[in-house]
């Protein structure tokens, strides 16, 4: 019937469309007389238009169409968390302080609890967006928000994080991206060791050299002895970058082939002597690469600014166990620096060795990398240095870097976030980081490198600390009101953490 | 200033509602006679506070605030909050909060409203680090004239209320006037509208927007702004170039010549619906008129869900409110220019006992709070209509009694969300569905609540799609993001 009229609308009335017919019975009445009154057109077309218009609100009825049959979630097995709990996770969602999410989310965790449903889609999509964080929300996402990533292609990470291990999602391996690929090979390796590398045997042929390089990478998760066949196997590799890659891995095995090799390879390069005054460093690069030095990655080109004696000596280094150097010489790493100084082959040697150390993750020479007197020409990347010093030595490390007025060698780390959503330091870590930035203040005036530091340390302070974290500010000093104006982050993650472990204590 | 209690109720705190403190107290008032003056003060939580800035530039700058070291002054007392604090000049700002109202003062240039130092305070007030301390002369100067501009207020419409019953010829007369008025404008626009029908809608796409503009100003003229928003709305159907276009602008055209043809009979109509031709034009019933025409009601009200429209300068507030017992709706409108504040007083997900005025028409929907006494409870789930046919039915008793209503409440119970051509729909138990609104950001919230069982789920239904405001699940009350 509308149809009929819109058609009459639309060409006016000075042309006839013909009766309205397919008008419905309950208004074909009304239609119809109206049609035999004695009107002008327009007001007559008006008048059915009306009538079609009450109709249309009065009459609607959807038609019957089943629901689709789709199974239901199952029933959830935690209890929901209690109100001022939630209140909390919405704040932190509303504010988007995502360590915080992540660390409510743990708590929960902990506590055997759920967080509302309504909040299971914001957590998927911060699952999506980070990937550290994604193994504690397909933990916590339960039968619920496992039912709703069914629905949502973006959100099928969910499957890989929890059946992964058990032969989960293949699909993701043999049509995904690159870094979901790794991220399913990762998790295998992490409940098998065994079947990721015979996934990876596989996955490999065809594969183009950069591919097969991340791929290979992923066995540094759980590496051990039972991987050294097949990495020996893959040295065959016609691709250097592979090698090469192969290569780290195997110098984390300090007895396997290629660990001895290149032990052997730096017994013949490099001596030490040790006179009554001091120790004499004797350093012999090879001249060429045999087979054995290019199947082990190593190749007798020059690489940037370093000849091709010198990249071959680097790249031995770099790949040679750090426990040949205290085999070597009875020394300390800083103790080495001095003596490896002056040399023509220090860069060579500096660069092989920070290589080393970050492969090896050597929190001794890491340490010692960064503190030391090195020559001023050498290339520290410390982000990446610091991010590879292992959690369990950081209490230690931190103690002895931490100094009010060296307050900025410490940012490196508090930027660091590790792939684990308890990131917030230990007691001790958190007490000294506090410590020297609430003394570093003073002595620091409107510093915008230190109040993005006090911004970036909000998260990962331990619980246990929260008061003194949110007071023992200089709040009197002059340089105070530059910094309170610029950390009202910092203090709004405090006060929600405060809260947080308020409900949730640990 | 003000001095009289409710003394049978003793102010109080509801945890569980997030620390909501609501101290309300009933102020008889004998010159308003039928009518108690309801006089609400709120502490507000922090993200009550926050919901009051008007933008994020404006929270980020006040929580740079929120330190004692910025202020001279952070004092409080009862409905009222009061500080100095230290801006860029010699002098302090004065910053004061009377918080029945809410109404702010500030001594700072800034325009907007409440300001980063009104923020400021309530922030620190909320985190409970102000001190309790006796009213200064400054505040309660301000409080006072606040108080004489509200008396003056209510006096102005007593009086007015008063020159009415005392008057009636007079305003009869006036009333007379301004339907004649009206109907000389409608008579007009039917002229229009009849030329337009004659030659046809394909006309129109030649023709601009001025048309539309120049119509509905027209009707302005003739104080009839609701047929000029009606005109408005037609001109953006024709030039939206929307699929269905056609048909919708058919629809539209028949409902306003119906309103045209229905107020000419205005005389020959019941008071009721007088009443709904009025609305529907624009022209509502004064405050006293509702209170000595419209039906009250008496009950348990719970306060269902909220949504806010921006109709450019001026922001609609829609509250619908649910009685338990009888399964009466009400709609609380609010208006508020710019950036100005809601009330926030009615939290959906809340009861309370009270007495509702309708404003009179053939189905009231549209109602004042008279009176409003005890707690705001956390409300347990209602109970609404079982299948969509049901519900559907209700609304079409409504457009029987009062054909120009558009936006309707809807409270469908044990109904199924569920994804149909990348769109939410609403499932209930006889295999019928409705669509959710295109304007619904909460699909996948809702699906979530659901988990494919049956929720309820309150909303408003217009043009045959509804708009989620709040639901009920396992998991309790949940409210919709509704800001459209």
């Amino acid at each position: 019937m509308i149809e009929k009229l819109s058609k009459q609308l639309f060409v006016g009335t000075q042309r006839d469309m013909g009766s309205l017919d397919g008008a419905s019975e309950y208004t074909s009445g009304i239609i119809n007389e109206l049609s035999r009154c004695s009107m002008p057109p327009e007001k007559r077309l008006l008048a059915q238009c009306a009538v079609a218009a009450a109709f249309e609100a009065a009459g609607y009825l959807p038609g019957k169409r089943p629901l689709q049959e789709k199974n239901s979630a199952g029933e959830e097995i935690r209890p929901l968390c209690s109100p001022a709990a939630a209140r909390i996770f919405e704040t932190a969602l509303q504010q988007n302080h995502i360590a915080v999410v992540a660390e409510w989310i743990a708590a929960a965790r902990t506590k055997g609890i759920r967080p509302p449903h309504q909040h299971l889609p914001a957590m998927l999509k911060l699952g999506s967006k980070h990937r550290g964080y994604r193994s504690l929300i397909a933990e916590m996402a339960g039968p619920r928000g496992r039912w709703l990533g069914k629905m949502n292609r973006s959100w099928q990470w969910l499957f890989s994080e929890q059946d992964g291990g058990a032969g989960g999602d293949v699909t993701i391996w043999e049509e995904g991206r690159l870094a979901e690929r790794c991220d399913f090979l990762r998790h295998v390796r992490k409940k098998d060791a065994c079947k990721a590398l015979e996934i990876l045997r596989e996955g490999m042929v065809g594969e183009k050299a950069s591919t097969r390089a991340k791929l290979i990478s992923v066995l540094k998760e759980n590496i051990s002895q039972a991987d050294e066949l097949f990495l020996e196997q893959q040295l065959k590799d016609r691709s250097v970058e592979v090698r090469r890659t192969i290569a780290d891995l195997l110098s984390l095995i300090p007895s396997s082939g290629l660990s001895r090799r290149m032990m052997d390879r730096m017994d013949s390069c490099i001596s030490f002597e040790k006179g009554a005054m001091k120790t004499t460093l004797r350093i012999e690069p090879p001249e060429v690469g045999d087979d054995s030095m290019k199947r082990d990655g190593i190749i007798d080109k020059p690489a940037g600014d370093l000849g091709a004696r010198a990249t071959m000596l680097m790249r031995i280094v770099a790949s040679t166990p750090l426990t040949w150097w205290q085999g070597a010489i009875e020394a300390s790493p800083e103790e080495i620096f001095k003596i490896i100084k002056g040399s023509k082959w220090t860069k060579a040697l500096l660069r092989g060795l920070i290589h080393a150390a970050v492969n090896q993750r050597n929190s001794q020479w890491i340490v010692a990398l960064l503190q030391g007197k090195l020559p001023k020409n050498t290339h520290l990347n410390r982000d990446e240095l610091i991010q590879a010093v292992p959690p369990d030595d950081l209490d230690q490390w931190i103690t002895r870097m931490a100094a009010p007025d060296k307050v900025l060698d410490i940012m490196p780390f508090i930027k660091n976030r590790p792939d684990d959503a308890l990131s917030y330091w230990s007691e001790t870590v958190s007490r000294t980081i506090l410590t020297t930035v609430q003394q570093a203040v003073p002595l620091n005036p409107s510093h915008w490198q230190l109040r993005d530091l006090i911004n970036a340390m909000a998260p990962r302070i331990h619980p246990n600390l929260l008061d003194a974290a949110a007071d023992n500010w200089p709040v009197n000093h002059r340089t105070w009101s530059y910094y309170e104006r610029h950390t009202t982050d910092y203090f709004d993650i405090i006060k929600l953490r405060k809260n947080l472990y308020r409900e949730l204590p640990l | 200033m003000l001095s009289q209690y409710n003394s049978s109720k003793t102010p109080y705190e509801f945890n569980d509602l997030g620390c909501i403190k609501i101290f309300i107290f009933i102020k008889n008032n004998k010159q308003y006679q039928n009518t108690d003056r309801l006089i609400i003060i709120m502490n507000y939580t922090t993200d009550q506070v926050l919901a009051l800035a008007p933008d994020a530039a404006s929270i980020k700058a006040a929580k740079k605030l929120t330190s004692a070291s910025k202020w001279s002054l952070m004092e409080y007392s009862h409905g009222a909050v009061w500080g100095h604090c230290r801006g860029s000049g010699s002098n302090p700002y004065e910053v004061g909060i009377d918080l029945n109202g809410p109404a702010f003062k500030c001594s700072c240039p800034s325009r907007k409203i409440p300001c980063k130092h009104v923020l400021a305070l309530l922030l620190m007030h909320a985190d409970g680090i102000l001190t309790k301390a006796s009213i200064p002369d400054w505040i309660t100067e301000w409080l006072e004239k606040r108080e004489q501009r509200e008396q003056a207020r209510i006096t102005r419409a007593e009086k007015k209320a008063t020159q009415r019953k005392s008057d009636p010829q007079a305003q009869a007369k006036k009333r007379a006037k301004r339907v004649k008025t009206m109907q000389d404008g409608l008579l007009d626009c039917e002229k229009w509208l009849l030329d337009i029908v004659a030659h046809g809608f394909s006309s129109l796409q030649s023709q601009g927007y001025s048309m539309w503009d120049t119509a509905a100003a027209r009707l302005v003229d003739a104080k009839a702004p609701g047929a000029a928003e009606m005109v408005h709305h037609m001109g953006s159907v024709a030039a939206g170039g929307s699929a269905n276009w056609l048909d919708e602008l058919t629809l539209l055209t028949g409902r306003l010549f119906a309103l045209i043809r229905t107020f000419y009979r205005y005389d020959q109509l019941s008071l009721e619906q007088q009443a709904d031709l009025r609305t529907a034009m624009g022209w509502p019933m004064e405050k006293d008129e509702v209170i000595s025409h419209g039906k009250t009601r008496t009950g348990t009200w719970v306060v269902m869900g909220e949504s806010i429209r921006d109709n450019g300068n001026i922001r609609e507030q829609r509250i619908w409110l649910h009685e338990q017992t009888t399964h009466t709706m009400a709609l609380i409108l609010n208006f508020q220019y710019g950036n100005q504040p809601f009330d926030l007083f009615m939290v959906p997900g809340t009861v309370f006992e009270g007495e509702i005025a309708f404003y009179p028409g053939s189905w009231p929907m549209r109602a004042l709070v008279k009176k409003s006494v005890g707690n705001m409870e956390k409300a347990l789930n209602v109970q609404g209509a079982t299948t969509i046919e049901q519900a559907l039915s209700s609304i079409a008793e409504a457009v029987a009694l009062n054909p120009w209503i558009t936006l309707f409440p809807m409270v469908l119970s044990n109904c199924i969300p569920q994804l149909k051509d990348d769109s939410l729909h609403l499932w209930d138990c006889k295999g019928r569905s409705i669509k959710i609104n295109s304007k619904f950001k909460e699909n996948w919230e809702m699906l979530a609540l659901s988990g494919s069982k049956g929720i309820t789920v309150v909303g408003e239904w217009e043009q045959q799609t509804l708009l989620p405001l709040s639901c009920w699940s396992n998991d309790g009350f949940y409210r919709f993001k509704t800001d459209v």
